[in-house]
């Protein structure tokens, strides 16, 4: 029987990537993106039967309630892996209660809900795999990434427990926390400053979206033994 | 399922040496120490190997019946919850009010073996 995943956010630069790696893999996928149809029509037309694509905006309670039913009737997945999440820079004097509570349901809420709905479903078939995509910025504080930063250290706390809580059915789970990554969220991030960011880092290189989906495909293979905790990725930045 | 069928699930999941230690009326939560966790794991298998449709709910249903005001508000049992819970425990002798410690007292082989049995 084809193996199953739930792979939230699949339209991000590491989602594609954990994507490509999952079909090849011979995964049967559900992909979330935010509302885009236009990339799921292409994922239809470069992955066929093997990736059905839902519509899912993890900052709405609603949008989430609603993808319930949807993973429900995909049935128990073997793997659930959430690249979902979205970065907020702003002073935390800037911040207000809708802001934050915002940040708050997008890198923590609805990742939480969603992969403790998945390792329910993992339970009473006694197998699987949960592994969330944090972020360095869980442990590295910065001027303007309070609300991300918080609520990625809640989702690995969060998934800590789960993986205590599951253990007992074979249900595994892993943080992945990489430094930063070649995509457009880095782009915008560092704007003009690129050189100047990647001259800091000791390796003076930034991690490829297809390295995070490297450990992400290496955990939910079982070539990477553990549950509960957090692997930190990057290349000198996440030395503490 | 036979009694010592049950009992060795039981056994199994709170990993006791010997199933035939477990005194099929006694209490497997407040006896033998079985978990909340534990619970999950024996429900899951109980009805993996019963082939009957009894989840943890069914199986157990007190928790879920003291969260729903039909059954249970205010710290008393509604005359629904305690018709209930009389269906539930047939022939066991309930308080005029029990709590959930006295109702977990009955939770027991005997009582799993007559839950699936009724399924």
């Amino acid at each position: 029987m084809k193996r199953k995943a739930v792979l939230l956010g699949a339209s991000s630069s590491i989602g594609e990537k954990v994507l490509d790696r999952l079909v090849d893999s011979g995964y049967e996928v559900l992909a979330t993106s935010n509302s885009n149809e236009a990339v799921r029509r292409e994922w239809q037309a470069r992955y066929g039967q093997a990736v059905s694509g839902a519509a899912l905006d993890m900052g709405s309670a609603q949008s989430v309630a609603a993808f319930v039913p949807i993973m429900e009737n995909f049935g128990a997945p073997d793997a659930f892996i959430n690249t979902a999440g979205a970065t907020d820079h702003r002073l935390c004097m800037n911040f207000n209660a809708e802001l934050l509570s915002q940040a708050a349901m997008i890198n923590y809420l609805s990742p939480a809900l969603l992969s403790s709905k998945a390792a329910s479903m993992m339970a009473p078939r006694s197998g699987g795999y949960i592994v969330h995509i944090t972020s360095v910025a869980a442990r590295r504080a910065k001027i303007g990434n309070a609300a991300y930063g918080a609520a990625k250290v809640a989702l690995e706390r969060f998934t800590a427990s789960l993986a205590l809580e599951f253990a007992r059915f074979k249900v595994r789970t892993l943080c992945v926390a990489p430094a930063f990554v070649d995509s457009p969220m880095f782009s915008a991030f560092a704007g003009d400053r690129r050189r100047e960011i990647i001259r800091d880092i000791p390796l003076r290189r930034i991690l490829k979206p297809e390295e995070v989906a490297e450990t992400v495909m290496r955990f939910i293979d079982g070539g990477l033994v553990t549950t509960g905790t957090t692997v930190n990725l990057g290349n000198g930045e996440a030395v503490f | 399922m036979e009694k010592s069928e049950i009992a060795a699930v039981a056994a199994n999941v709170m990993y006791l040496e010997n199933p035939e230690s477990i005194d099929s009326s006694k209490s497997l939560f407040l006896d033998y120490g079985m978990s909340s966790i534990d619970f999950i794991d024996f429900a899951f298998e109980v009805k993996s190997r019963s082939g009957t449709g009894l989840g943890p709910d069914q199986l157990w249903p007190v928790n879920s019946m003291m969260t729903n005001p039909d059954n249970f508000g205010g710290g008393r049992w509604t005359e629904t919850g305690l018709k209930r819970l009389q269906e539930i425990f047939a022939g066991a002798e309930l308080p005029e009010n029990p709590g959930l410690q006295q109702l977990s007292a009955l939770f027991s082989v005997d009582f799993v073996a007559r839950r699936v049995s009724a399924a």
